[in-house]
């Protein structure tokens, strides 16, 4: 099962990702992130991937949608805790212009 | 089989109606890996890919899938397989009464429960891979064949597939084009670990993308190995396949005659 926790800071809202995130899981984690998204309200906002297990082009396209409502709300979008298959994904998808992407873990605690 | 082959193909033999078309075909398709299929036009190429698919049915025993037996799947089991495969057809075979953005969304909305908005984000990525996301919204119609060929590949690539079958995708596009579709299916084996299976008649886009070659003569097979191999191969047939000489073959005289005018000797009679 696909889990995602949600910490708030003054400047960033810090969601961490986990397990598989593919066309089967992301009907079942969508709107709640996309509920984050729209709490950030001109703030950072990060996604922390160094748990998720596995991405597919419905999980990518779900972080579309996810910066698409930060956009409008003028804030950023950062992907952070990369690994070498996700980073694939999003090159293989034309996106790693898009995205503002860390593979490092996650910022702040 | 060998643990790394996802398909084994073990002696198909394939009929239509009486007449035979592949006669004791036998090799592995490797996980993970570009199999190109090549052989003359009607050497049994687009029959063998229809078993493979499952649009023909195979007999118990001669197709296995990851240790499963094609040819005794039911239809649940037959759409639980299709569901992880991806098809390229030859003309794209795209859905005329649906825009572009419309034909890649279908196996999406079949078989996943992601919203509309997701799946035309999906869309617009996989034509974005082939070069056309800018015609999301066009019909079929207002395409060139080689642009419906490309938007059939986008539509096969839509559900991420496990096992990916392209058939000739390079026929009928320009040479930048086509390279860039060849780049395209590394790629895939490269992110998602594809196991691809192409069929071609281009031999430099054949020798570019392959791990493993499968040449077809008639029916049968007559060589299979890797680009390395089936370049240094001595076989007469390979030879003039790679080396596109045309067939010196004969059709027997006397058998054309009879054909056309009947059997002489007994009218004579």
């Amino acid at each position: 099962m696909p889990s995602q926790t949600e910490s708030t800071y003054s400047d960033r809202i810090l969601v961490h990702l986990e397990g598989r995130i593919d066309r089967e899981t992301v009907p079942k984690i969508r709107n709640e992130l996309l509920s984050s998204a729209r709490k950030s309200g001109g703030k950072k906002m990060e996604l922390d991937l160094s748990r998720v297990s596995g991405l597919d082009t419905a999980g990518i396209a779900m972080m579309v949608e996810v910066l698409r409502v930060v956009s409008r709300r003028n804030g950023d979008l950062r992907l952070s805790g990369l690994n070498d298959n996700a980073i694939k994904m999003i090159r293989l998808s034309r996106l790693e212009g898009v995205f503002d992407m860390r593979n490092h873990a996650a910022i702040g605690s | 089989m060998a643990d790394s082959c996802m398909i084994d193909i073990r002696g198909l033999d394939s009929y239509y109606g009486d007449r035979q078309v592949l006669f004791n075909i036998r090799f592995g398709i490797p996980r993970n890996q570009i199999t190109v299929i090549m052989g003359m036009s009607g050497c049994g190429k687009t029959t063998l890919l229809r078993h493979l698919i499952g649009l023909k049915r195979s007999p118990p025993g001669q197709l296995i899938v990851d240790e499963e037996d094609l040819g005794t799947f039911d239809e649940v089991k037959m759409n639980g397989f299709r569901r992880r495969i991806g098809v390229m057809f030859q003309s794209g075979a795209l859905f005329n009464s649906m825009t572009v953005g419309e034909n890649i969304a279908v196996p999406l909305k079949v078989h996943t429960r992601l919203s509309k908005s997701t799946i035309r984000i999906i869309a617009t990525i996989k034509l974005h891979q082939v070069g056309l996301s800018e015609f999301i919204d066009y019909m079929p119609s207002q395409l060139s064949g080689g642009m419906q060929k490309r938007a059939g590949l986008a539509r096969s690539l839509a559900m991420d597939p496990e096992i990916l079958f392209v058939d000739e995708p390079s026929s009928g596009l320009d040479p930048i084009t086509a390279a860039g579709l060849d780049n395209l299916i590394l790629e895939l084996k490269d992110t998602f670990g594809m196991t691809i299976i192409v069929v071609t008649h281009e031999l430099e886009s054949a020798f570019h993308i392959a791990d493993q070659m499968i040449v077809l003569d008639e029916g049968r097979l007559l060589s299979a190995g890797a680009p390395q191999d089936i370049q240094a191969s001595r076989d007469v047939r390979v030879v003039q396949f790679l080396k596109r000489q045309a067939d010196q073959k004969q059709e027997d005289n006397e058998a054309y005659v009879k054909r056309l005018v009947g059997d002489r000797s007994k009218r004579m009679q």
